[in-house]
C-alpha cells in the first residue's frame, strides 16, 4: 500500500519571464513548490478550479512537461535522469486519461487498430493473440468487442469513446494512472458509469490513480487522499474523510458550498440556511467568484 | 381560456424530424409542453434524447436545412411561434419576449469586440450612448459583475468562463424578456462558478418573476432551480412532474435510472448528513 511509486518534492512550473531583451521578470507559478506522493494502489485526488495549475501538475507527473525546479522520481529515480529505455518503462506502467475523449483518440482509427497499436509497441501481444488481447481489453471496460472492435470513434458515443480511451490506458496493465477530468464532458448518467469502472478498476487491479477534478462528489465517491490546490499552491492534504468532513482552507469550504445535491427539498434548506448565515447575496461569499 | 395562469410558452405536439444521410431521425416527437409565468421549468435528457432540438424548435433557432417535418404548435401568450412571420419573431426576441442562453459562452461572442460593443447590439432601442452605458453597467451588476465598468471594457478572452456566461446571460436580459430559455448555461464551467451562475438564474426567476426554461442533463441542477421537470428520452417526453414529486416517486423507469445516476455521482459519504 504505501510504496511510493511517484514521489515529488518542491515541484515548481512557471509559464513567461524575461524576454530575450531583459526587462521585467513576469513569470507565473503555475505549480508552486508542491510535495506529493503517490502510492500503489492508492488514489489521490487533486482538486481546484480552473488556472489552479492542477492539470500543469498532471502534466508533469506524466512527464509531458518537465518542472522548472523540484524533482519528481518514480520508484526513486529522479525523471530528470530518465534514459530513452527508464522512459519506455515509465509509460508501461504510467497512463493518462484526458477530459474530452474524442480529441484523445484518433479519428482516423479503427478503436482495434487503437488499441493493437498499444499492444505491439509493448510487445504485449503477439500477431496471432492480437484478437484475443483486444477482446479481452473491450470486455475489462464493458464493451462488446464483435459489436465494437470495427468502429471508427465518431461512431461511438462519449461514454464509449472515454471506455475506449480507459481500455488504452489499461492495455499495458499500468501501475498508475493519471486522469484530468476523466468524468467532466459525460452526460450524468454516463458519468455514473464510467465512474464505476474507475473503481471496479481501481480494486480488481491495485491500480494508483491520481484523479484530477473540480467535482467533489466524484472524489468523494473514489478518492483515498484529496489535495486541494489554489493558486498553483496546496491549500489542503489529507484523508478524503478528513478534507471533505472537516475543511480547513476557505477554498475547500466554497467548494462544498457549491456542491449540487440532488434532492430538491435538501438544496432550498441548505440555500436558506446560507442566505441566513450571510445575508441576501450568498454568492459574493464564494472564493474564486470575482476575478 | 381558463382562469389561473395562462402559459407563458406552451407546445402542443411539436415535432422535429431531421433527415440525416438520408435517413428520417426522430428527434422530437409529439412533445406537449407549458411554462407558466414566473415558473422555472427544466428538461432533462441525455445527449441525444432531442431535448436541445425541442428548446431550439421552441425559439425559432432551428437549422431549416436538414428539416423533414416540423409539426405542431409552440404559442408565446397565445401567438403560434412556428408560424410567426420572421419580422413578428425578431421583435418578439428584441423586445418583453424570450431570450436564449447556450452552452458555450466563448463562441457567442466576437471575439474582436469589447464587451461594451456587443452590449450595446441588445440595447439599440435606448435613445443615445449614455443610456446604453448606464443599462449596460446595471445588467452586468443584476448578473452579479459588481466592477462591471472595467468589464464593460474588456475582451471575452480576458473573461473567465463564468463572466462570460454571465455577460451573455446579462445581454439576454436587455431587451426585458418575459422567459429565458437556457440550454446546458453551465456545463462548461467549474463547481463554484456553477453554483454562482444557478443562484444569479434564480435571483432572477425570483427577483423579476423571469419565467425560465432548463434544458440540462444534471439533475442536480434541476434540484436547485426547477419548479416543474420535463424528463425527455428518445424524442418523447416520458414524465413531467413537479420537482418534488418527480425526485421523491419517478413513476418511469427511466427517470428513477437517471436519478439513481445522479445520486451515485451528488451523495457525499465523507459529509454525513450535511449534504
Amino acid at each position: 500500500m504505501s510504496v511510493p511509486i511517484i514521489t515529488g518534492r518542491a515541484i515548481v512550473k512557471s509559464f513567461g519571464g524575461r524576454s530575450w531583451f531583459g526587462g521585467a521578470d513576469t513569470s507565473k507559478r503555475a505549480v508552486d513548490t508542491i510535495d506529493l506522493d503517490v502510492n500503489e494502489g492508492e488514489t489521490l485526488a487533486i482538486v481546484g478550479e480552473s488556472g489552479s495549475g492542477k492539470s500543469t501538475l498532471a502534466r508533469m507527473l506524466l512527464g509531458l512537461v518537465k518542472p522548472t525546479s523540484g524533482e519528481i522520481a518514480y520508484y526513486g529515480q529522479a525523471m530528470s535522469g530518465f534514459s530513452a529505455p527508464d522512459w519506455a518503462k515509465f509509460r508501461k506502467s504510467v497512463q493518462p486519461i484526458f477530459q474530452d475523449p474524442a480529441s484523445s483518440l484518433n479519428p482516423r482509427m479503427r478503436v482495434d487498430t487503437t488499441l493493437a497499436n498499444v499492444l505491439r509497441r509493448h510487445k504485449l501481444a503477439t500477431a496471432a493473440t492480437m484478437d484475443s488481447a483486444i477482446g479481452e481489453l473491450l470486455a475489462s471496460v464493458g464493451l462488446d468487442a464483435t459489436q465494437f472492435h470495427d468502429r471508427y470513434p465518431h461512431q461511438l458515443s462519449g461514454g464509449q469513446q472515454q471506455r475506449i480511451a480507459i481500455a488504452r490506458a489499461m492495455a499495458v496493465r499500468p501501475k498508475l494512472i493519471i486522469a484530468d477530468e476523466p468524468l467532466s464532458s459525460l452526460d450524468m448518467s454516463v458519468q455514473a458509469q464510467i465512474l464505476d469502472l474507475l473503481v471496479s478498476l481501481k480494486t480488481s487491479r491495485n491500480l494508483g490513480l491520481v484523479l484530477i477534478s473540480h467535482d467533489l462528489n466524484v472524489v468523494d465517491a473514489i478518492a483515498d487522499r484529496v489535495i486541494v490546490m489554489y493558486l498553483g499552491k496546496v491549500v489542503e492534504a489529507g484523508p478524503t474523510r478528513q478534507v471533505l468532513g472537516n475543511p480547513a482552507s476557505d477554498y475547500t469550504r466554497s467548494l462544498l458550498a457549491a456542491k449540487l445535491v440532488a434532492d430538491p427539498r435538501l438544496a432550498r434548506e441548505r440555500r436558506l440556511a446560507m442566505e441566513a448565515a450571510m445575508g441576501k447575496h450568498p454568492q459574493s461569499t464564494i472564493q474564486g467568484a470575482s476575478p | 381560456m381558463s382562469d389561473v395562469a395562462q402559459p407563458l410558452l406552451s407546445a402542443r405536439n411539436v415535432k422535429v424530424h431531421l433527415r440525416v444521410h438520408g435517413r428520417i431521425v426522430k428527434a422530437v416527437d409529439g412533445v406537449d409542453l407549458d411554462v407558466l409565468p414566473g415558473q422555472c421549468v427544466g428538461i432533462v435528457g441525455e445527449s441525444g434524447s432531442g431535448k436541445s432540438t425541442l428548446g431550439r424548435a421552441m425559439t425559432r433557432l432551428l437549422p431549416n436545412v436538414e428539416i423533414a417535418e416540423l409539426s405542431g404548435s409552440v404559442k408565446f401568450c397565445g401567438d403560434d411561434v412556428l408560424a410567426m412571420s420572421s419580422d413578428t419573431m425578431r421583435a418578439l426576441r428584441r423586445h418583453r419576449g424570450l431570450s436564449m442562453v447556450f452552452q458555450d459562452p466563448l463562441s457567442y461572442l466576437n471575439p474582436t469586440l469589447r464587451i461594451e460593443r456587443q452590449m450595446a447590439e441588445s440595447l439599440r432601442h435606448l435613445p443615445d450612448r449614455r443610456a446604453v452605458q448606464a443599462k449596460s453597467v446595471e445588467l452586468l451588476q443584476q448578473v452579479g459583475l459588481a466592477d462591471a465598468e472595467r468589464v464593460l471594457g474588456l475582451y471575452p478572452h480576458e473573461l473567465s468562463g463564468g463572466m462570460r456566461q454571465r455577460v451573455l446571460i446579462a445581454m439576454a436580459l436587455a431587451p426585458d424578456p418575459q422567459i429565458l430559455v437556457a440550454d446546458e448555461p453551465t456545463t462548461a464551467l467549474d463547481a463554484t462558478v456553477q453554483y454562482q451562475v444557478i443562484q444569479t438564474l434564480r435571483r432572477l426567476n425570483q427577483e423579476r418573476n423571469l419565467a425560465m426554461l432548463i434544458i440540462t442533463h444534471d439533475l442536480g441542477m434541476v434540484a436547485e432551480l426547477c419548479d416543474q421537470v420535463y424528463v425527455m428520452h428518445g424524442g418523447k417526453i416520458v414524465e413531467a412532474a413537479d420537482v418534488f414529486t418527480l425526485f421523491e416517486a419517478p413513476k418511469h423507469d427511466y427517470t428513477a435510472s437517471l436519478l439513481a445516476a445522479a445520486r451515485r455521482l451528488h451523495q457525499t459519504k465523507a459529509l454525513g448528513g450535511l449534504a
